[in-house]
């Protein structure tokens, strides 16, 4: 079964501020992703954009993937025009998934990191806890649905809009403990302090990395990431890694 | 209908090989299609100790391309010979392995080894710095390059030898006699070229080492250009790439002068490009009744 097909935009809508939502209708074998791995889409024609551009699995059904597509560059924003009915090459799904720990889930997302864990809070759903950070209310996707899927959601706002003022770091110390597995994905930073605090108290943590991807498959190595046992590919070792294997720059 | 070409000792079932460090050591691709179908496979170079390569990020992407610096990251001889090497040899293809290093010492002790191993060919990478000569790449001064291709040629007694040559340089022919006349049995080229690109909002470069080497379909019409030229200044066989995505892009290459090709950022951006170059130079010989791939190398109208 190949991992390399082609599928037809079916959905595209604007999600928040810059972002899209966008389905995909997929063929039968490129089914069946699991939560943290993620799909290589081919957004320019004739070589340009010429490399594909990684996106997380943000949900699936039969048939269906949907991902999260904010408008960072000249790629993304031929991704977001295109209209339902058109056609993109795809690559996946690839990279480690988030692993099953036999403890409570706590899940952490910043900003865009929800492109990567909404998956796994419909997965978990009312047995995990979520802290959902932005930088205030219109960049908090599908609120709603999350509020609805898990068991407790605490949100946080850099200006206060929505939840409390401030970031996840302000409510980590609340909902964390030694009996937690924390999963988190969002903004670097973030995911630095969230390992830190996590490796600090003890805590079992994994996290979602991004770096820019050639190939996808773990040919190129151009995507690492520095662990202790030296540079790792995000594509194929990752993108989720244990936060205490992380050497943090 | 022949497609088959030879390069030094190295027969080959069709003239398209994998460009080094775009395949990995083969097995990433092994599940898109059956290797055997290629003429022969090129590994990531492979230095005399493990390398760990740079900082991230390692690679952009520019206009109709890629600039990489992944910095050699690689297993080292003796886990590449042990672990990866009987994985390739399940394949009925050719193996190639470009060797990289930073003195003449090195190149001779990874080519001795390899030259007893079950491989087909040796491909000299040569665009790394020369340590004890102030770091300026053996690749891109004469004087060194035929230095270094003296020693090496007394090492490689029974494998094919390749130099791949860098594109950073004035006159290419010079580089292309020099190879030819140290008893090099071919020559590749071209390698990337040296190139940077700038995030204007940080000010930072956009791959951690600052400089790094282009690739892609950016730098094809100048590596034709390059076979071209290498064609009509040496007799031994040509390995042409740079940029390559499709049948057609490989033909250019072999009418300039290449009695074979090598695909390499094709690889990221469709893991069945080689294959399906393979098949595109069988459809193309036959719509133009060619019964020799042969009769077309450097078989530029002019």
């Amino acid at each position: 079964m190949s991992k390399l097909f082609t599928a037809e935009i079916i959905e595209n809508r604007p999600a928040a501020k810059d972002i899209h939502l966008i389905k995909l209708h997929l063929p039968r074998h490129a089914m069946n992703p699991e939560p943290g791995q993620f799909y290589m889409l081919q957004v320019g024609l004739h070589n340009d954009p010429l490399l594909k551009r990684p996106f997380c699995m943000f949900d699936s059904g039969a048939h269906e993937l949907a991902i999260l597509v904010k408008r960072v560059g000249r790629g993304t924003a031929i991704l977001t025009g295109k209209l339902p009915g058109s056609f993109v090459d795809v690559l996946g799904p690839l990279g480690t998934p988030y692993p099953r720990v036999e403890k409570e889930p706590l899940i952490i997302s910043g900003g865009m990191g929800m492109a990567s864990v909404y998956s796994l809070i419909k997965k978990y759903g009312k047995g995990c806890r979520v802290i959902y950070g932005a930088g205030s209310r219109e960049g908090l996707i599908s609120l709603d649905n999350i509020r609805e899927m898990a068991g407790e959601v605490a949100v946080t706002t850099d200006d206060g809009s929505e939840g409390t003022r401030g970031n996840v770091m302000d409510k980590i110390g609340e909902y964390a403990n030694k009996g937690s597995v924390v999963y988190a994905c969002g903004p670097e930073i973030m995911l630095m302090k969230v390992s830190r605090y996590c490796v600090e108290h003890e805590i079992e943590c994994y996290v979602s990395l991004e770096q820019n991807m050639a190939c996808g498959i773990g040919s190129c190595v151009g995507c690492v990431v520095k662990t202790l046992e030296g540079y790792k590919r995000v594509c194929k070792e990752g993108p989720v890694f244990r936060a205490d294997e992380i050497v943090w720059d | 209908m022949r497609t088959e070409v030879v390069i030094g000792k190295m027969k080959m079932k069709n003239p398209v090989m994998t460009a080094s460090g775009t395949f990995g050591y083969g097995n990433e691709y092994a599940e898109f299609f059956d290797l055997s179908k290629l003429g022969a496979i090129n590994v990531k170079g492979i230095s005399l100790e493990p390398m760990e390569g740079n900082p991230s990020p390692r690679i952009c992407e520019t206009p109709c391309g890629m600039i990489n610096s992944i910095g050699l990251q690689n297993v080292g001889l003796e886990a590449f010979i042990r672990e990866k090497l009987s994985y390739l040899r399940k394949f009925r293809t050719n193996i190639v392995v470009n060797v990289l290093g930073n003195t003449v010492e090195e190149y001779i002790r990874i080519c001795e080894r390899l030259d007893e191993e079950e491989i087909d060919a040796i491909e000299l990478n040569v665009s790394c710095p020369n340590v004890k000569k102030g770091g300026i790449s053996f690749g891109v001064d004469e004087y060194q390059l035929a230095g270094l291709l003296k020693d090496v040629r007394r090492s490689v007694k029974n494998k094919t030898l390749i130099v791949k040559l860098s594109p950073n340089v004035t006159d290419i022919r010079v580089f292309a006699k020099v190879a030819e006349e140290e008893g090099s049995d071919a020559i590749s080229l071209i390698n990337t070229i040296t190139a940077m690109s700038i995030d204007i909002n940080t000010r930072r470069p956009k791959i951690a080492n600052l400089i790094g080497g282009l690739s892609g379909p950016a730098i094809k019409p100048i590596a034709v250009r390059m076979v071209w030229e290498a064609f009509n200044a040496v007799k031994i066989p040509i390995i042409g790439m740079g940029g390559i995505m499709n049948h057609e892009d490989a033909l250019e290459f072999i009418l300039a002068g290449a009695s074979a090709v090598a695909i390499g950022t094709a690889n990221f951006v469709d893991p069945e490009s080689t294959m399906k170059v393979v098949e595109g130079i069988g459809s193309y010989m036959a719509d133009n009744d060619i019964m020799d791939v042969n009769t077309i190398i450097g078989g530029l109208e002019k």
